[in-house]
């Protein structure tokens, strides 16, 4: 039985759908996020579960109660908000113990449980001052310490990094995923994440499963490791990733025991996966779209077997790695290569498409062709 | 004196040379006649008959006899026969009608902060049918001239028995000023970000404890400014309260004022001293919340 359930959700703002019929299940001590575009209905999502904003149609399930008519107060959720909106007439301990004041609780255990969520979160020296007297990064920690002491049911997280600066949002990337583990540990109370962002790499580090949204529905609900290796479709494809996958428009089609893929005159073989796809459409010969990601394209100087030949277009070095735009024919792609690769603009080049790290799609309903789930 | 440091450039002190010029011509227009009534108060009757007027009076001329009037009923002894008949009954009537004025005052202010209060939040967070109309229909009103309800006014409130009561006057005062405190306030609760009442409610706190704790503190010098304005209005009306009062039980200052520069002869240093102690409450309300005056009366409107 799943700890949070979305069942058929919909919101309709005037003269625009903003979630279509979410169906979302949310398990205990989990760290789901929400990922997408801006406008996909992620954070209108994460707003009707935490009851400020109420569903056109739909029911939202916690703990095998239905809580759609529950308002935000009574729901025992904590959410960290994007401008973290912390009471500015408020000290940080008052900030932090609001909750718990407004439940009653004992004034001794209020201190108790701030001064501890304080030092959860490193800002035990700060309980006096108040909020515009932090930092960016103190900020943050109020916030985080503000949701902690409650131990409430769900932890609710709208874009909490995204005032940072890039350096400093890594650092508490780094912390958040430590404070979910050590919660999950802890055992009392379990943590539960909803997490939303747009930023592929915050929800690929952070969650345990993503839900990648796209114009108010969801695309697909896996575990980062299967986004980014198995994605439903091209969408997905393109949007976790970055620089993102490459696509080549071409044809599938069948080849003694193997597929081959055809574009431009140039043949890929596609190995015996993409034979499976052929199969399921029952046809020798199917339009498709070939993705591979950048780190998948093995560039080599000499000739190899099935290699293609290219052109260097730019060379970026990143540091660790080297970004490099090829042209094959009149396809343009990027590929991730190690940095002491010695080629330079204008080279000539070999390009390996390993038939394991390809994915095929359809062209015209844009689904993954090779899924093995139905 | 930073106006005349020499780190600025002689063209932009120019520019600050014009401001302060023309800041001191527009507060000398605005100010003269209140500093002519304060000086004109402690002069002698007979001085102020006088042409050309004193504008610096010496101090043979000066007299706090104006002020011992309104405060103690004495009518000054030195003064001529025909200038001690100038001084009327009203002059003694100053103080409870200031204290007339200050209760309604007080309690139009109390209406509007009750009712405009959660009718401004309203405005300014909840999307619900007829918003925008209603709130138009509201500040249209103000486009109404008191002068012309008045005597349906006056009939309504004589089939009620409310004619020369404060609670008339109360009432007919919240009405004129609550558009103008629901528009102050709706802007000003507009200016705060939605998510610390969405915070607020996250953290546990229902309707009344979110606009208890988070949205009052947070729209304190609107909330103020609204307040004040609503004061002041109800403290300076005169047109309905002349009409619609008759002895000292609901007279205000205002009224009584008037009386005083009634018939021929009128004690010049009497009204000016009047309108001088009947100045002093919203004077020293409004030095005392300055601040938020200022804060609240520059958010963004609408």
């Amino acid at each position: 039985m799943s700890f949070l359930k979305l069942e058929g959700v919909t919101k309709r703002f005037p003269g625009f759908l903003a979630v279509d019929h979410l169906n979302l299940d949310v398990e205990d001590g989990e760290f789901l996020v929400l990922l997408g575009p801006s406008g996909c209905g992620k954070t209108t999502t994460l707003r009707m579960v935490a009851g400020l904003e109420v569903q056109t149609k739909g029911r939202i399930i916690l703990q095998d109660k239905d809580i759609s008519d529950v308002p935000p107060e009574r729901r025992d959720m904590a959410m960290v908000f994007q401008n973290l909106a912390l009471y500015p007439h408020m000290t940080v301990f008052n900030n932090i113990a609001f909750y718990l004041q407004n439940i009653g609780t004992p004034k001794e255990t209020i201190r108790k449980k701030v001064e501890q969520g304080a030092k959860t979160v490193g800002i035990e020296e700060l309980l006096q001052r108040y909020p515009d007297q932090l930092s960016g990064g103190q900020r943050q920690r109020v916030a985080l310490a503000r949701a902690l002491v409650r131990s409430p049911k769900v932890f609710l997280l709208d874009e909490p990094l995204s005032s940072l600066d890039a350096k400093l949002r890594a650092g508490m990337r780094s912390e958040l995923k430590l404070l979910h583990k050590n919660l999950r540990e802890a055992g009392e109370q379990k943590g539960t994440f909803i997490y939303v962002t747009h930023d592929q790499v915050e929800a690929l580090t952070l969650g345990t499963r993503i839900a990648l949204m796209n114009k108010g529905a969801l695309v697909q609900l896996a575990t980062p490791h299967d986004i980014y290796r198995r994605p439903r479709n091209l969408f997905a494809s393109t949007f976790v990733g970055s620089p993102s996958m490459n696509l080549i428009e071409g044809l599938l089609e069948k080849a003694d025991e193997t597929a081959v893929f055809r574009f431009q005159n140039r043949r890929i073989i596609a190995g015996p996966a993409a034979l499976t796809a052929l199969g399921r459409a029952g046809c020798e010969r199917i339009p498709a779209v070939l993705g591979i990601r950048p780190e998948s394209l093995k560039v080599v100087s000499e000739e190899a077997v099935h290699s293609l030949e290219a052109g260097v277009i730019t060379v970026e070095p990143l540091g660790q790695t080297l970004l490099m735009n090829l042209r094959i024919g009149e396809c343009m792609l990027v590929a991730l290569v190690n940095p002491d690769l010695q080629m330079k603009e204008g080279d000539s080049v070999n390009v390996v498409f390993q038939p394991e790290a390809l994915h095929f799609f359809d062209p015209k309903t844009e689904e993954n062709l090779m899924r093995s789930d139905p | 004196m930073t106006l005349f440091a020499d780190s600025i450039s002689g063209r932009k002190r120019r520019k600050q040379i014009f401001t302060l010029v023309g800041t001191l011509v527009v507060a000398a227009y605005i100010l003269a006649p209140i500093a002519w009534v304060i000086v004109s108060s402690f002069q002698k009757e007979v001085a102020l008959e006088e042409r050309p007027p004193h504008f610096l009076p010496g101090p043979e001329i000066l007299t706090l006899s104006h002020y011992g009037f309104i405060f103690t009923g004495n009518v000054p002894k030195d003064a001529t026969i025909m200038i001690q008949a100038m001084y009327t009954m009203s002059g003694t009537f100053i103080l409870p009608a200031i204290i007339n004025s200050i209760i309604i005052a007080l309690f139009v202010t109390l209406v509007n902060v009750v009712l405009g209060l959660p009718a401004g939040h309203a405005f300014a967070r909840y999307r619900f049918y007829g918003n925008r109309p209603v709130f138009l229909l509201l500040l249209a009103t103000r486009l109404l001239p008191a002068i012309s309800i008045i005597i349906p006014m006056y009939i309504l409130l004589q089939q009620f028995n409310l004619l020369d009561t404060k609670r008339a006057l109360v009432g007919i005062y919240s009405a004129i000023t609550l558009p103008f405190t629901i528009w102050i306030l709706k802007a000003y609760f507009q200016n705060i970000p939605v998510e610390y009442e969405e915070a607020a409610r996250m953290d546990g706190c229902g309707y009344f404890r979110t606009l208890l704790r988070v949205v009052i503190p947070l729209a304190r010098p609107g909330i103020i400014a609204a307040a004040i304005f609503a004061f002041m209005t109800a403290y300076d009306e005169f047109v309905f309260a002349t009409v619609l009062t008759h002895t000292m039980t609901s007279k205000t200052q205002t009224v009584v004022i008037a009386a005083l520069a009634q018939g021929l002869s009128a004690s010049r240093g009497l009204i000016a001293a009047s309108a001088v102690v009947c100045l002093l409450p919203p004077v020293l309300l409004s030095l005392l919340l300055r601040k938020y005056v200022v804060q609240g009366l520059t958010a963004r409107f609408l």
